[in-house]
C-alpha cells in the first residue's frame, strides 16, 4: 500500500497583489515519480520553494511525510535526512572536490552517522563518477557535474527527491541519460517530483501535472 | 576513507579556499601589524617622556659615588660621608670602611653626588642646602623629593657589583627607607655640564635622548664597548640646560604628547577601518558565497551552522594574522634596535608586549564584529530566491 509522501491542501500564495498559487493542492504517494509542468511565470518556482520547505510564507495545509509543516520551523534535519535535491545548475561547491561535495549532507547530519562507504561506491558506479571523486569540481562538464549533484542527493537515501529542471543545462544525449538515472531510484522507492518545462523529460514521469492559472491540472501527455 | 570534509584540516582547507578569505586574513595582517608598531612609537614616545619623570632611564643623573654590598645597603647603618672621600668614587672603599671614619657622625644618606662636594656634610639635613638637579621642574631636587618619591641613583659600578643585572625598578631599603632604584650613570659618563647657577657650580646629568632631542646627534654621540655603555658628549659646547631649558621642556613634553596622542587616534583609526573593512569583505563574501549557503542549507545545515562557518573562519584568519603580526612585530623591534644601535640610537625602539598585546586585543575583538555581522547575514539569507531560479 502506498503512502503518502506530500500532501498540500488549499495551498495559496500571493506576492503583493499578485496571485501565484490558489487554492492548490497535490499529492505524490511514495515511489511516484511526478512531473510539474508549466509556463514562465505559472508558479512553479514559489510551488517548489514550498515544497522544498525553502518558503515558508504561505496559505493552507502542507503535509510532508504525514507531518503537518509547522511554518515557524526549521526543518534543517529533515531536508538533510529525508529530500534530496537536484537543481538546473547543479551547485556544487568549487571549494570542496567530488567526493565532498557528495558526502557533504554528512557534515550536516545531527546523529554523527559514518559514512555508508558501501552505498557511495555503489552510487558513484552506477552513476559512473568513481574515477572523478578525488578531482576538483569545476574541471567536470555538464553531465558530470550533474550526475555528482545527483549523487549527493541521493547519498542519504532520501525519500523525496525534488528536482527542478535537473536537466537544464545539459544536451539532449546527457540530459536522457541523467533521465534514465533518475528513473532507475525511482524503482528503487524514491519519490520523484520533478518541475519542468521540457515535455521530453516529463514523458519520463508516470504522472504529469500541468500548472495553470494558479492551480494544478492533470496532463495528457499526448497534448 | 571517511572523507567529509567535516575535521580541521577540511576547515583549514576551506578558509584558504576563498579570495574573499585572503583578503581578509591578508588585510587583518597589515592592520594588526600597524597597530603593534602604533604602539609601539606610542611607548617610544611615553619612554622618552619618562626620562623626565624618572621612570627607570638608564642614563640618568645622580648617582651613589660608593661601591659597596648589597648586604650593606639592606642592613647597615649609615654613616656621615666623608664628601672628599665619596667623591674619589675611583676608591675601592665600602660603607663599613667609611663608617669607621666618622663612626660618631650620624647621617641619613639618600643619594650622593658631586653636590657634596660642593656642600660642607653638615648641612646635609638642610634641605634647602642639598640641591640635585631636577630636569622636569628645572629646578632642584631637593631631599624631600628625593623622600618623598623614594628615589634612588646608583653608579653602574656599584650596580654591576650588587645586582650585575639592570637594576631599574629594583628597590633597595636604607635604614629601613624603601628606595626606588630609577637609574644608574655609567662610571665613565661625563655627559653632565656645569653650568653656573647662584654662582656655584652644581653638575646636571643629562639623559642622552634629551640632549638628542634638544641638540641633534652631531652634537653628542653614543658608543658601547666592552665594559658597557659610554654616554659622551662632543667636544662642541653644548648650550647651558638651564637657559630656556624649561621651555624647551614642554615643548619637547608638548610635542612628545602630541606625537603619542596622534599615534593613538591613528591606532583608533586602523582599527575602525579595519572594522569596516572586514565588514564590507565579509558582506561581500557571503554575496559570493551565496550559492554555498544555499546548497548547504538545502542539505540539512541550520542558521546556526552557516553563522558558526563564517565566524569560525574569519576567527581563525584574523586570529592567524595577529599572531603573525605579533611575531613580525618582535622581529622588527629587534631589527630596528639593532640598526639603530649603530646609529647612536639604544633603547629607543622597544617592544611592550603588554601594550602590544592589549592593541591587538583590542584589534582582534573589533575585528571579530566585523565577521559576526555578515556571519549573521548570511545566516539569514532567503534560500528560496539563490538555488531554485525562475523559468
Amino acid at each position: 500500500m502506498s503512502t503518502k509522501i506530500i500532501q498540500l491542501k488549499n495551498i495559496s500564495k500571493s506576492f503583493g497583489p499578485k496571485k501565484v498559487l490558489e487554492n492548490l493542492s497535490l499529492e505524490v504517494d511514495s515511489g511516484e515519480m511526478v512531473a510539474i509542468l508549466g509556463r514562465s511565470g505559472s508558479g512553479k518556482t514559489t510551488l517548489i520553494n514550498i515544497l522544498a520547505l525553502f518558503d515558508s510564507r504561505y496559505t493552507g495545509d502542507y503535509f510532508l511525510f504525514d507531518q503537518k509543516i509547522n511554518r515557524k520551523k526549521d526543518y534543517s534535519d529533515l531536508r538533510n535526512k529525508r529530500i534530496g535535491f537536484v537543481f538546473q545548475s547543479y551547485y556544487l561547491i568549487n571549494s570542496l572536490n567530488v567526493r565532498e561535495n557528495i558526502l557533504l549532507p554528512y557534515q550536516y547530519e545531527s546523529s554523527k552517522d559514518e559514512v555508508d562507504l558501501k552505498y557511495l561506491n555503489y552510487l558513484t558506479q552506477k552513476l559512473n563518477i568513481t574515477d572523478l571523486l578525488n578531482g576538483p569540481v569545476n574541471c567536470l562538464s555538464g553531465g558530470e557535474k550533474q550526475r555528482v549533484a545527483i549523487a549527493r542527493a541521493l547519498i542519504h537515501k532520501p525519500d523525496l527527491l525534488i528536482c527542478d529542471e535537473p536537466t537544464g543545462n545539459l544536451d539532449e544525449e546527457t540530459a536522457k541519460e541523467v533521465m534514465n538515472i533518475l528513473i532507475s531510484f525511482k524503482d528503487e522507492k524514491h519519490s520523484i517530483l520533478i518541475v519542468t518545462h521540457d515535455r521530453r523529460v516529463a514523458a519520463f514521469c508516470n504522472r504529469c501535472l500541468f500548472l495553470k492559472d494558479r492551480k494544478l491540472n492533470t496532463y495528457e501527455q499526448n497534448k | 576513507m571517511n572523507k567529509t570534509n567535516k575535521g580541521f584540516l577540511g576547515f583549514i582547507k576551506r578558509c584558504f579556499s576563498y579570495k574573499n578569505n585572503i583578503f581578509i586574513l591578508i588585510l587583518s595582517l597589515f592592520v594588526s601589524l600597524g597597530t603593534a608598531l602604533g604602539i609601539g612609537v606610542i611607548n617610544y614616545n611615553q619612554e622618552k617622556n619618562s626620562y623626565y619623570y624618572g621612570d627607570y632611564p638608564d642614563n640618568y643623573s645622580f648617582c651613589w659615588n660608593v661601591d659597596c654590598k648589597k648586604s650593606d645597603l639592606v642592613e647597615s647603618t649609615f654613616y656621615g660621608l666623608d664628601y672628599t672621600k665619596v667623591y674619589t668614587e675611583k676608591d675601592d672603599i665600602t660603607i663599613t670602611n667609611l663608617s669607621g671614619y666618622f663612626p660618631k657622625t650620624h647621617f641619613r644618606i639618600y643619594g650622593v653626588s658631586e653636590n657634596f662636594y660642593h656642600y660642607p656634610l653638615q648641612s646635609v639635613d638642610c634641605d634647602t642646602n642639598i640641591r640635585f638637579s631636577n630636569l622636569e621642574k628645572g629646578t632642584s631636587f631637593t631631599k624631600a623629593d628625593i623622600i618623598q618619591n623614594n628615589l634612588s641613583f646608583m653608579m653602574y659600578t656599584s650596580q654591576a657589583h650588587l645586582f650585575s643585572t639592570k637594576s631599574s625598578s629594583l628597590t633597595i631599603t636604607i635604614k629601613g627607607q624603601n628606595f626606588k632604584l630609577i637609574g644608574t650613570l655609567k662610571d665613565t659618563a661625563d655627559i653632565d655640564r656645569t653650568i653656573n647657577n647662584d654662582d656655584i657650580n652644581i653638575h646636571i646629568f643629562v639623559p642622552y635622548s634629551t640632549l638628542n632631542y634638544l641638540f641633534g646627534l652631531s652634537r653628542c654621540y653614543y658608543s658601547i664597548n666592552n665594559q658597557g655603555h659610554t654616554l659622551k658628549t662632543t667636544k662642541d659646547n653644548v648650550p647651558y640646560l638651564a637657559n630656556g631649558m624649561y621651555n624647551d621642556y614642554s615643548y619637547f613634553k608638548n610635542s612628545t604628547s602630541k606625537l603619542s596622542l596622534l599615534f593613538y587616534e591613528i591606532d583608533g583609526l586602523l582599527i575602525f577601518l579595519s572594522f569596516i573593512s572586514v565588514l564590507i569583505v565579509g558582506i561581500l563574501n557571503i554575496k559570493n558565497r551565496s550559492n554555498e549557503i544555499g546548497v548547504r542549507r538545502a542539505v540539512g545545515a541550520t542558521k546556526d551552522d552557516i553563522s558558526f562557518m563564517f565566524l569560525s573562519e574569519g576567527t581563525f584568519l584574523i586570529g592567524i594574522s595577529v599572531i603573525l603580526s605579533f611575531v613580525l612585530d618582535v622581529a622588527i623591534f629587534g631589527i630596528m634596535s639593532t640598526i639603530l644601535s649603530q646609529y647612536h640610537f639604544i633603547y629607543v625602539f622597544f617592544f611592550d608586549w603588554k601594550s602590544t598585546v592589549l592593541a591587538l586585543s583590542i584589534y582582534y575583538l573589533a575585528a571579530i564584529i566585523g565577521v559576526l555581522i555578515p556571519a549573521l547575514i548570511g545566516s539569514r539569507t532567503n534560500i528560496s530566491s539563490i538555488l531554485v531560479e525562475e523559468h
